[in-house]
């Protein structure tokens, strides 16, 4: 199956300090991919290099063909790549209703909105019944909700989710992780970030482990499970 | 009776030129973290070019509203284009955007005294003519102030509120990045934002310049004060600093009229110095300043 985003050999980093060391990655036009390794090896470094707030020192990436090394953040959003960034970065002081609406910038075709803002109600119910309150007074798991849901509302081609289960409760987080159940039959593609792959073993369809700035693994959940040595060394095993 | 209608009326009239002037500073600090300190020559210069445009043409006063809000919008525009663009995500932004913004406002201030020199020019856009409530005095141009006030802080605040062009500016504010994320091009929100501040602030130094002279230095004052009204209302909220420039202003016209009008300003900045000492994020702020 061809790839809806590829990269080869992505260099970026902070000024003096170069945080990915030529990372190459192709992932499929659905399904959901994995990409999982321990803190500050540069997982959340590549979302933002794919999302085009790091600029690429080298290497060459490309959606759905198109070559993206130089686009602007406006330009990958227009063109489907939908980045849910780490910790949810809510609009706090407008409702959840304005801040599912954000997610739909781009489009202005108000019937297709109100389209996806249904469809984000449907996966979500609870946001439905908060959508006048205001963002700053969720819980956690509904700002995530309010985070994931607004990724939807974009018309994404890929949509990368940084740590979908970051700091809440596991109960919250079977939540999180059956409605991204439901969206994984909608034949989308997903790149999910985690650093602890217990859950992703059993949801991602390809897993890729990251390393000091470099893809050091990379296969499906099955290959993952019987050569449990890798994710041992990595990560402190299962 | 009658000194509460008075001291009401000038208290709305005073309050709707505050209003006007720092609803625009506050809108720029929330969104791009930057104090404006070129805000009080927007005014200025909204004021000179309608001047010059009614003498020119003779153009009514609705007319003259329209044209200095075009030049603040264009002030506001040529500001953002030629220097605050360049300054954007510097290290130090807040303080050189301060610096160049206040050097921008003394090269505006020194452009306008040479070509119109330092005579004080009545503004001709000034309506005539008065009504009494009670035995109160009302002029017709306190009752437009209020009125056109009124309109354009609604009217901005419908923008805000209810469509997508605000939706996207009050994103950007609350967080950059993450408007970003959503395809909102921020360069552009900060060009409508500065183009929006200067409209308010040309339409302010219009009003202002009605109710006195027209003067070059005209614009410091009533920056000062909207400095003051947005540090009350807390950095960056622009309600709070609608609300806080009624409030300053009937305090003002209140002390002006029991105590002395000299004492007006020093009872403002006595009162700033308590608010701030009681709730340092100001009155509307919340405790984690929206810094970007």
């Amino acid at each position: 199956m061809s790839a809806v985003l590829s990269c080869s050999g992505l260099v970026s980093g902070y000024l003096n300090r170069p945080v990915l060391h030529g990372v190459s990655l192709d992932i499929p036009q659905q399904g959901v991919m994995a990409l999982i390794g321990p803190n500050g090896h540069g997982k959340t470094t590549l979302l933002r290099t794919l999302s085009g707030f790091l600029t690429l020192r080298d290497g060459h990436m490309s959606l759905n063909g198109t070559d993206m090394n130089r686009a602007s953040v406006h330009a990958r959003v227009e063109s489907g790549l939908i980045h849910v960034p780490q910790g949810d970065q809510l609009f706090t002081e407008m409702t959840v209703e304005e801040n599912l609406l954000m997610g739909a910038y781009l489009c202005v075709d108000g019937a297709e909105v109100s389209n996806r803002l249904n469809e984000v109600f449907a996966l979500f119910p609870k946001l439905k019944d908060r959508r006048n309150q205001m963002a700053s007074g969720l819980s956690g798991g509904e700002r995530r909700m309010v985070g994931i849901g607004r990724g939807l509302m974009a018309d994404a081609k890929l949509l990368m989710l940084d740590e979908p289960s970051l700091g809440l409760a596991p109960l919250v987080i079977e939540q999180i992780y059956e409605a991204l159940g439901h969206l994984r039959q909608s034949g989308m593609a997903f790149l999910v970030v985690e650093e602890n792959p217990s859950r992703l073993l059993s949801f991602a369809d390809s897993l890729c482990l990251m390393d000091a700035g470099h893809i050091v693994w990379r296969g499906t959940a099955e290959e993952a499970k019987s050569s449990g040595d890798i994710l041992k060394t990595y990560l402190g095993g299962q | 009776m009658d000194v509460a209608i008075q001291i009401v009326i000038t208290g709305l009239t005073l309050g709707s030129m505050y209003a006007l002037a720092s609803v625009g500073l506050s809108l720029i600090y929330g969104t791009l973290g930057m104090f404006n300190m070129a805000h009080g020559l927007f005014m200025t210069l909204g004021a000179y070019v309608a001047y010059s445009v009614a003498v020119a043409f003779g153009i009514p006063l609705v007319l003259g509203i329209v044209v200095a809000m075009a030049a603040g919008a264009l002030i506001g525009i040529v500001t953002h284009l030629v220097m605050v663009r360049f300054m954007l995500g510097t290290a130090d932004f807040g303080t050189n955007v301060l610096v160049a913004t206040a050097g921008l406002g003394i090269l505006i201030e020194d452009l306008l005294l040479k070509v119109y020199g330092g005579y004080p020019y009545p503004q001709p856009l000034a309506v005539e003519g008065f009504t009494r409530i009670g035995r109160v005095t009302v002029t017709y141009q306190a009752v437009i102030i209020f009125a056109v006030a009124l309109i354009l802080i609604l009217g901005v605040a419908w923008l805000l509120l209810k469509t997508r062009f605000g939706r996207a500016i009050r994103a950007t504010a609350l967080n950059r990045e993450a408007a970003m994320l959503m395809g909102v091009k921020a360069d552009t929100v900060f060009l409508q934002v500065m183009a929006l501040a200067g409209m308010l602030a040309g339409v302010a130094g219009l009003m202002i310049s009605t109710q006195a002279t027209l003067s070059p230095q005209m614009g410091g004052d009533p920056l000062l004060k909207a400095f003051v009204i947005c540090v009350v209302a807390g950095l960056g909220n622009v309600w709070g600093a609608g609300l806080c420039a009624f409030g300053l202003a009937l305090l003002e016209a209140a002390i002006g009229f029991y105590i002395g009008v000299r004492f007006g300003f020093p009872a403002m900045l006595i009162l700033v110095i308590l608010v701030l000492i009681w709730r340092p994020q100001g009155l509307f702020g919340s405790e984690k300043v929206v810094r970007l």
